[in-house]
């Protein structure tokens, strides 16, 4: 089952990513991405409001999918998980080369310089993999631990074709 | 003529939408969604996570865009909004009805029953639009007053931190 979820998140480059304001709003934004394994890498501007919102709280909440003509066709992840900055220069170099890697299109631009943007890694708590073809509403219940996945719940059908969890 | 915002809004037919848990952890899923104007319509499952967070806390985020094949056509919108519960019979109909006008792949339904499903309404608040067709990091942010129509725009180029369509920065602006 962890491997279908790698398995979506490699297939999609683009993510909803949502962080808590300190005033206790939900904040919503897309936001390129790059995966490896189930960590997830991705990088925003240190003014950012959401860059703000993860110091302050990092718990975020992740969505991969594409819109679908046939509802049975959706194949799509809601994650939890929490998020922070990569620091470490080399971790940094290699997460940005995924990225670029993902993104070719970002190579045209100026290298992402430190000082103004943050390469943050987002390491999942609980993965929901939504997947119609196997009934609608259909979805998996993964919980990641540090030891890796710790547990999988029953498979259940909790929702209509037209949202997710 | 169409606000930008709101031709963009025309152009999609789905969402991710964030709301908040109880336990103060963020929760976002993608939705299907139509609009009039800045009026969002949706439907969600009562027995949804959403939406016992949504009768806990009404402020929802919504993110409207499209993976753009180039960034320079990248075009988005963000908006905070209150989400209320559409509980007449008139307005479930109507809101029913744009949905299936913007997804085709609904005909085949039925309306969902009310016991089961319930349809949101979100008029978009605190609202920016990112247009990067009008150069790299362009931004305006703008409240949308009860009457529908938006306050003065404040135009924003971000600076270029983030290679990507990766920073596109905040939702809704302070408040």
């Amino acid at each position: 089952m962890k491997d279908k979820a790698i398995k979506i998140l490699d297939q999609h480059r683009l993510m909803g990513l949502a962080t808590v304001r300190p005033d206790g709003w939900p904040q919503a934004t897309m936001v390129s991405f790059a995966n490896e394994d189930i960590l997830v890498y991705f990088l925003i501007s240190r003014q950012s409001q959401k860059f703000a919102n993860i110091e302050r709280d990092d718990r975020v909440s992740l969505v991969v999918g594409r819109d679908f003509e046939d509802p049975s066709e959706i194949m799509a992840l809601s994650i939890a998980a929490r998020a922070s900055e990569v620091r470490d220069p080399k971790q940094r170099d290699r997460a940005v080369g995924l990225l670029l890697d993902r993104h070719p299109a970002l190579r045209k631009l100026e290298p992402p310089q430190a000082e103004h943007s943050a390469v943050m890694r987002a390491n999942p708590e609980i993965i929901t993999i939504l997947d119609y073809s196997r009934g609608f509403g259909h979805a998996d219940l993964l919980t990641v631990g540090p030891g890796g996945l710790t547990d999988m719940t029953a498979a259940r059908d909790d929702d209509w074709g037209f949202g997710t969890s | 003529m169409e606000h930008p915002a709101i031709r963009i809004l025309n152009r999609h037919r789905v969402m991710s939408i964030s709301t908040v848990r109880p336990d103060g952890w963020p929760q976002t899923t993608v939705v299907g969604y139509a609009n009039k104007g800045f009026d969002i319509f949706f439907l969600i499952f009562r027995a949804s996570q959403k939406y016992a967070n949504i009768r806990h806390d009404d402020r929802i985020s919504i993110a409207v865009a499209a993976e753009p094949v180039e960034l320079n056509q990248l075009t988005a919108v963000y908006a905070g909004a209150h989400a209320q519960e559409i509980t007449d019979q008139r307005g479930r109909d109507d809101a029913w009805r744009l949905l299936m006008m913007r997804n085709s792949n609904l005909a085949g339904f039925n309306i969902p029953d009310p016991r089961d499903a319930t349809f949101m309404h979100a008029r978009c608040k605190y609202v920016s639009v990112l247009d990067y067709t009008q150069g790299l990091g362009h931004r305006e942010q703008f409240v949308v007053g009860d009457q529908g129509v938006p306050t003065e725009a404040d135009v924003v180029q971000d600076g270029w931190g983030a290679p990507s369509a990766a920073d596109q920065s905040s939702a809704a602006p302070s408040r």
